[in-house]
């Protein structure tokens, strides 16, 4: 009698415990899954739809999706991981702020088991992120490039802005305009500086560009932004109907400026598209298929006088 | 009292010396743009990719006149069974293969009339893109740190197809010719089927004997 009164107790503790171990798994089972949205900057429009974009379509999947800020810094990111990781997010639809710094981060979220998918903006890593979706900058610049050289008719002194020069979109659209340019040599670049894809920036550049060099043909700028500044110091200057623009992005503004005629052409990228496909892939490695690549460009398209009709209003293409 | 002195003097002076040369102080820009310098060689990656993978792209290639037939009657079938995609895109890369006559020679491309009935234009001016490149479904961007190094392919590949394709074949080709081909075109899913499909050429023998 004793000796079963003595047995109760660990029993009873036992199937307690019990009680609340199931009672814990069960609640974690039920509860809803998360993603974080993590952006580089809400200063800006185009980063806006991106992040909102893929976070309505995780909603959509039946996830609980937040947005974070970045504020085009890299201290602010590592921040928002930290809390990502801390508060056990399941994936995270990421933005980057900087194509190394932000590596580690990407590196810490995956030790703790949450997959990144990166959109528009490149981290340097091979396998760091599930997967990284972006524009085919290079591509896209190989044929803006191509319609230039027609459009200058093989001859003509011209102007490049750069976009951040710490961006590796920055870079594979430069190089994709001069794998095509460079290989004409009546084709002369007079001057090529930074505007950080800033709309006023590229105004104050080109003004004074065009005080050092009166005779430029053209200009081609890596976003729309830097295009529609560029272009406010032409017209400014008088020169609008000798100077030719080209930009890149597809902005609402800069479609409206081609149908005007005060550009010449833009490229067009689509970051719904971008930013609900990472979301749909993100869904898909949660539920156990991770067959699809590291790095995923996203084809883009050129547009010119052309072919604008296609373009107004804007359309989620592909 | 003296010794005390010295001391302090020398801690004085040592302590921000060694702060100082501890740090060195570089404009962030600049040092990123350095950093991102990686040590991916374009030129070396796309000779092995020309010496070694392509002969088996052309070895496995269609015949030219069987895939524009199918790309005229059943586009989606020939965009399934020969066409390369990559990422989500709606433009596939096909590599292609021939034999036909030079009918025209002009300073952007070589037009041939192949023995099946289609005519074809082998670019000589504007060989750039990735056509060659995807087209032989024989690089895989996974590999890559960036896509700033994959890109970097597209453009040393290229530069070989004008060194080692198209500067001969510009001054060796005319008219009435026999000329064999193999290389790559490109084609959007939702675009209209041109009349005469665009090809870069990675292998062009012509009837002098002139190989390429």
């Amino acid at each position: 009698m004793n000796r079963k009164s003595n047995l109760t107790k660990p029993i009873l503790f036992l199937c307690l415990l019990a009680a609340i171990i199931s009672c814990k798994t069960s609640s974690r089972q039920d509860s809803q899954k998360k993603m974080a949205v993590v952006i580089s900057t809400l200063n800006n429009p185009w980063f806006v739809v991106l992040g909102e974009s893929a976070a309505q379509r995780a909603r959509e999947l039946g996830y609980e999706a937040h947005i974070f800020d970045s504020q085009n810094n890299s201290a602010k990111e590592a921040e928002h991981f930290d809390n990502i990781i801390a508060m056990g997010y399941d994936a995270i639809l990421f933005n980057p702020t900087d194509a190394d710094g932000s590596v580690l981060n990407v590196q810490r979220a995956k030790t703790a088991d949450i997959p990144t998918f990166c959109m528009d903006r490149e981290i340097n890593s091979r396998d760091a992120a599930a997967s990284q979706l972006l524009s085919d900058n290079f591509t896209g610049c190989v044929k803006l490039g191509e319609y230039f050289v027609k459009q200058m008719r093989q001859k003509g002194r011209y102007v490049e802005i750069l976009g951040l020069v710490g961006d590796n979109n920055t870079w594979n659209r430069s190089n994709g305009f001069h794998s095509v340019v460079d290989e004409f040599p009546e084709l002369v670049m007079v001057a090529q500086q930074s505007a950080d894809f800033d709309r006023n920036k590229a105004m104050d550049v080109m003004e004074t560009i065009m005080q050092a060099n009166p005779e430029i043909d053209a200009v081609f700028c890596g976003n729309d932004a830097m295009a529609l500044g560029a272009y406010q110091a032409v017209l400014a200057a008088g020169k609008a109907n000798r100077i030719k623009v080209f930009g890149f992005d597809g902005s609402d503004d800069a479609i409206r400026a081609i149908a005007d005629g005060k550009m010449a052409a833009t490229v067009m990228q689509y970051p719904v598209l971008m930013a609900r496909k990472s979301a749909e892939l993100a869904d898909q490695l949660i539920r156990g298929d991770a067959n699809f690549s590291h790095k995923m460009p996203v084809e883009v398209d050129l547009v010119t006088p052309d072919n604008i009709s296609k373009y107004l209003p804007q359309t989620t293409r592909p | 009292m003296k010794r005390k002195l010295i001391k302090r003097l020398i801690a004085v002076v040592a302590i921000p010396v060694v702060l100082f040369a501890s740090f060195k102080i570089e404009n962030l820009q600049v040092y990123q743009a350095q950093t991102r310098q990686t040590t991916f060689d374009a030129d070396e990656f796309a000779n092995r990719f020309w010496n070694e993978k392509l002969a088996e792209s052309i070895e496995n290639a269609p015949d030219a006149d069987q895939l524009l037939k199918l790309l005229n009657e059943n586009q989606e079938a020939a965009f399934r069974q020969y066409g390369k995609k990559l990422g989500i895109s709606k433009t596939a890369y096909f590599t292609l293969k021939g034999f036909g006559i030079i009918d025209a020679v002009n300073d952007e491309f070589i037009s041939v009339a192949t023995i099946g009935g289609n005519t074809v234009e082998l670019e000589t001016a504007f060989i750039f893109g990735n056509a060659v490149r995807d087209g032989s479904g024989q690089v895989n961007i996974d590999k890559f740190v960036n896509m700033t190094d994959f890109n970097k392919v597209s453009i040393a590949v290229n530069q070989l197809v004008r060194k080692k394709v198209t500067s001969h074949l510009t001054q060796a080709a005319q008219k009435g010719q026999a000329i064999e081909f193999c290389g790559m075109a490109e084609q959007k899913e939702d675009e209209p089927f041109p009349a005469s499909l665009r090809i870069i050429p990675v292998k062009a023998i012509i009837s002098d004997g002139k190989t390429e």
